[in-house]
């Protein structure tokens, strides 16, 4: 017969209430769960008591492995905060932002790095491109996709006959006079 | 008459009473502070069986607190 309940002690010197909490919202469809300090507040208790039709056998391993998830996870996520907010302060400050990219751009001047340089280069004319593209009418059509085939191309009656396509390519020494021979009078 | 205990140290009153809030449609709820618990006493449980009932509003004080991270 399966288990009902299970009783997992942490250290809180290695898990704070935190982790031990968002484990257990992981569980909260497989057990009730239960969370409290011992008595000499130097571990913390979880009772996982199966729901109906659960059973808590291999349970435990399950969520010391999701405990140890969210203890690292805290651990990183405290570990970089100062520098997330930072981002953010940036992020969410314009004239900080702006600032910040007036900064890079002397750097960029003064420092004279050719790689950077040209990388401003190109990104200003991408740049200058995407703007003239911007300023076009939609009606504009620089491309000429536009344009029918037959003004492009000419009306299929104006176009030279195959041989004389390979006699103009053969004047132009784009292919071999003898092979047009050949052909013609095969 | 059920009570339901809540350390101090792990839950915070805010969560519980908002719990309470979300379930004051299917028991009557008491919530007080003692030294390091809260305790909330629960009678007149509109659902059956009750210790189903005390398990899902412990599980959804988790859950409250869960989101509030």
């Amino acid at each position: 017969m399966s288990k009902l309940f299970t009783e997992i002690s942490f250290d809180t010197k290695l898990f704070s209430a935190d982790a031990l909490l968002g484990a257990c919202h992981k569980f909260l469809a497989k057990c009730f769960v239960k969370l409290e300090h011992s008595g000499d507040g130097k571990r913390i208790l979880v009772r996982l008591t199966a729901r109906e039709g659960v059973s808590v056998d291999g349970i435990e391993e399950e969520f010391r492995a999701e405990a140890l998830n969210y203890a690292v996870k805290q651990k990183i996520s405290k570990g970089s905060a100062k520098i997330r907010d930072q981002i953010f302060h940036i992020v969410f400050n314009p004239e900080r932002l702006n600032a910040l990219g007036g900064q890079l751009q002397t750097e960029l001047e003064t420092k004279v790095d050719p790689d950077s340089v040209k990388l401003s280069a190109r990104l200003e004319k991408l740049l200058e491109e995407i703007e003239s593209e911007e300023s076009l009418d939609y009606e504009d059509d620089p491309l000429g996709i536009a344009v029918p085939w037959e003004e492009k191309h000419g009306m299929p009656g104006d176009l030279l006959h195959p041989v004389d396509q390979l006699k103009r390519q053969a004047e132009s020494n784009l292919i071999n006079i003898e092979t047009v021979k050949e052909i013609v009078d095969c | 008459m059920s009570t339901v205990e809540f350390d101090k140290k792990i839950f915070r009153l805010k969560a519980v009473k908002s719990a309470v809030k979300d379930y004051k449609d299917f028991a009557d709820f008491d919530v007080t502070e003692k030294k390091d618990r809260i305790v909330v006493k629960v009678e007149n449980v509109d659902y059956e069986p009750e210790d189903v009932f005390l398990g899902e509003f412990g599980n959804y004080v988790i859950h409250k607190m869960s989101v509030r991270q």
